[in-house]
């Protein structure tokens, strides 16, 4: 523990971050989670480029065509092509995924630093305000907050964002309010730097592992809870196309074409499977006391 | 708790299974009905609760002629301001009290003077309501009106107990008590309402099951496979698309019938600031929306070809149709004329509410694609149906999609919309020439002659459009088979008389 004053957090990540990708290599669960989700990334980046019809193009005289070697995944109640929709759909539900933890990040781990590091009222207020929020169920909060907020994609991801908020802040602040009585923190006081500094430089770097690993989860969550705003028609708006709406419009087919139902199923179980193992991988391997 | 909770959801799921062995009678319903007192609903779906719980004044026979019910014969008098009603005898309500013209007398102005009533503006036009006789009901008009009959034919002359309403006030409709052939038992909202047969019924040999039971359940995938799997014995508004496989099934039968109302959009045109954009104040924008709908194909691709496409209030082929305004076909190219004639620049945006139902937002979207060929860029709103009507009559919208169930009487199926005092005129739309028609056409006798004056609207309407019709539904009613007698009626009722097995 000495030589972490000297290193601090500038120095530090550069061995460990060799340890973690070495042991997660050999989580074979979380490669196989890790090379799921690239591929979907891949797809959902490809999409301008890839050889595939419009996701909005209608076509009366295809509707609800079972797959074949002209659509490979079928056409949908309105003669659009689904691989198409679904390789779209890719797009929504990863941006929907990404963008809403990130959002969740931007707010909940600073408000969780401040919580930790200056402790009395300040963390009062926070840690209360999040218990709060808390005891409501994720997609509860996030339904309410959609709702609100208006029926879009840039509107569900906010409502997702936010409501994954308080995820952040209490395991921001639990790790926060182990590391700061570390000698290097102290030290880092001692030599009289600023608070934010401190925070910025001394204490972030070293609570961060943990808040990736959850990030990595919550993607997966805030995957599931676009689906599931779409499906209720407050997510991505008609006719674009996302996993979730195309669901929602299938279950009325399936008797008739139960292939409409099948890819977005399928697809969005894959991804979220994809994340979760991947997010239990990198805990493995940036858990310091598994070897 | 949540113990008991499963303790008594296991019992009653036992104890209705067990009961369900008697004669009982499952219907499955598209929604669930709101209050069931005669005076305060204003869904379709209560009306095919009340038709075996509340009997009305007059009926619709199967070609929707208005035939006594609880009237046994009528007549009016020569300046069609008085109606003198005679009454079936030896009816009883559930309660035990005897139905006579004093009773009906009272409902009535219960219908006509309570504050909560829905039914004050359709019978405007009584004076008074008076029992002139032991089973003689006389109403006084304060004017002419050839529609009061159809009113009476409606939830306006579902006749109940006044006693039991006078006790229960407001709140009757959680156990109504009438003079139907089956008795209010019991109501789980969300979940079932189950009547009991009344043994004292004036027609008791007609119905064959001890109990009905109506069950809500909205989705018509899930309504149609508890009637696959036995669970109920008849569904209402089965979804189009579920057609062909039904007519595949041995042990279900389909019934069709084309219904009397219509669908359609409703166009913003003077209800608030949304309605001054070139579509609400441009009829040549309203032209070219409409006519940038090819309606076959939308029938096609969204209800399997199986509805009756349209551009009026009437479909085509019924007596109010006007033949000189047939259906329109899709013309794309003078949809953008039109446009560039209003001097419209295009894309031009456009906000279109949709009720939430999957068959709503998929309707919605292929008017969309297909106004996007004349250069509407539409976006779509799907709100929950109730939120639609509420932001609707706020003039929260620049289009709607809406549909109206119909009435037997024309008047019903337009004033209403088009009326400048209209109830659902949620567009505000305003005519002088359409309100004079309008008011011709309610106080002429002769179909003939009021038919004339509808047509006269027709020429004002197709030019301005306020409302775009696009189809007709038709009802779908599925049984189990084994069930017999049962035939479907264009105004969607269930008529359980005569109905067994």
């Amino acid at each position: 523990m000495t030589a972490a004053v000297t290193l601090t957090a500038d120095a530090a990540p550069a061995p460990r971050r060799n340890r973690t990708w070495g042991k997660l290599k050999k989580n074979k669960s979380a490669m196989v989670g890790g090379f799921v989700v690239v591929a979907f990334i891949i797809i959902a980046l490809l999409a301008p480029i890839l050889p595939i019809p419009d996701p909005t193009l209608t076509d009366w005289g295809k509707i609800r065509l079972a797959p074949s070697a002209e659509h490979w995944m079928g056409t949908d109640e309105i003669g659009r092509d689904i691989l198409s929709r679904m390789v779209w759909g890719a797009r929504a539900s990863l941006m929907a995924g990404v963008i809403s933890v990130l959002i969740a990040m931007a707010v909940g781990v600073p408000l969780g630093v401040i919580a930790g590091y200056f402790g009395g009222w300040t963390d009062q207020i926070i840690a209360r305000a999040t218990d709060a929020l808390l005891a409501m169920p994720f997609l509860i909060l996030a339904i309410a907050l959609a709702a609100f907020l208006g029926p879009s994609l840039t509107n569900a991801m906010i409502a997702i964002g936010l409501s994954a908020v308080p995820i952040f802040i209490r395991l921001t602040r639990g790790q926060v309010l182990s590391v700061k009585t570390e000698d290097y923190v102290e030290g880092a006081r001692a030599i009289g730097l600023g608070h934010t500094r401190i925070m910025s430089h001394y204490i972030l770097p070293n609570v961060f592992p943990p808040i990736l690993v959850q990030a990595t989860l919550t993607i997966a969550t805030a995957i599931i809870a676009e689906a599931a705003l779409s499906f209720l028609g407050l997510g991505q708006q008609a006719p674009q196309p996302s996993w979730g709406s195309m669901l929602a419009t299938a279950r009325n087919f399936l008797s008739q074409a139960p292939w409409m139902a099948l890819w977005p199923g399928a697809a969005i179980f894959m991804v979220v499977m994809g994340f979760n193992l991947l997010g239990d991988g990198l805990r493995d391997a940036l858990d310091p006391k598994e070897n | 708790m949540r113990i008991t909770t499963l303790m008594t959801t296991l019992l009653s799921t036992v104890a209705l299974g067990s009961m369900a062995a008697a004669a009982d009678l499952r219907i499955g319903l598209n929604e669930d009905p709101d209050s069931l007192d005669p005076a305060q609903s204003r869904t379709f779906v209560s009306s095919l609760v009340y038709e075996s719980l509340c009997d009305r004044l007059f009926n619709t026979n199967i070609d929707m002629e208005i035939i006594p019910e609880l009237a046994t014969d009528w007549s009016w008098s020569e300046d069609g301001l008085t109606l003198t009603i005679n009454l079936r005898e030896g009816v009883t309500h559930h309660d035990g009290t005897a139905f006579n013209a004093e009773t009906a007398a009272r409902v009535l102005d219960r219908n006509m003077n309570m504050p909560t009533s829905n039914r004050r503006a359709e019978l405007s036009s009584i004076d008074t309501a008076e029992a002139t006789g032991e089973h003689e009901l006389t109403l006084t008009l304060n004017g002419p009106d050839v529609t009061l009959l159809a009113q009476l034919a409606h939830h306006a002359g579902r006749m109940y107990s006044p006693d039991a309403a006078e006790a229960a006030g407001d709140r009757f409709g959680a156990a109504p008590v009438c003079t139907g052939p089956y008795s209010f038992a019991q109501r789980v909202e969300g979940d079932r309402i189950v009547l009991e047969k009344f043994a004292d019924y004036w027609e008791a040999d007609e119905y064959h099951y001890d109990r009905v039971i109506y069950q809500p359940i909205p989705d018509t995938t899930v309504r149609l496979a508890n009637v696959r799997s036995g669970d109920l014995d008849m569904i209402e508004r089965t979804a189009p698309s579920d057609v062909p496989s039904i007519r595949d099934d041995a042990r279900l039968q389909l019934f069709e019938v084309a219904n009397i109302g219509y669908q359609g959009i409703t166009i913003n045109i003077g209800n608030g600031p949304r309605s001054e954009g070139p579509l609400g104040s441009d009829a040549r924008v309203r032209q070219a929306l409409s006519l940038s709908i090819d309606r076959e194909a939308l029938n096609q691709v969204v209800f399997e070809g199986q509805y009756v496409v349209g551009n009026q209030w009437a479909a085509p082929g019924t007596t109010w149709y006007d033949e000189s305004d047939p259906v329109p076909a899709r013309d794309v190219e003078r949809a953008r004329e039109l446009l560039a004639e209003a001097g419209v620049e295009t894309p031009l945006r456009i906000e279109m509410q949709t009720g939430n139902a999957p068959v709503a937002m998929q309707q919605g979207q292929v008017i969309q694609a297909m106004a996007a060929d004349a250069g509407f860029e539409i976006t779509l709103r799907a709100t929950e149906f109730a939120t639609l009507l509420s932001e609707n009559v706020q003039g929260n919208f620049d289009m709607s999609q809406q549909g109206w169930s119909g009435r037997i009487d024309p008047d019903a199926n337009i004033s209403a919309f088009v009326g400048s005092d209209g109830a659902n005129n949620d567009q505000h739309y305003r005519n002088e020439e359409v309100d004079a028609l309008l008011a011709q056409a309610r106080a002429e006798p002769d179909p003939e002659a009021r038919k004339a004056l509808y047509d006269q609207t027709r020429a004002i309407l197709k030019e301005e459009l306020p409302l775009i019709y696009l189809y007709h539904i038709k009802y779908f009613y599925t049984l189990r088979d084994g069930i017999d007698g049962f035939e479907p009626y264009a105004d969607g009722i269930i008529r359980l008389r005569g109905v067994s097995g």
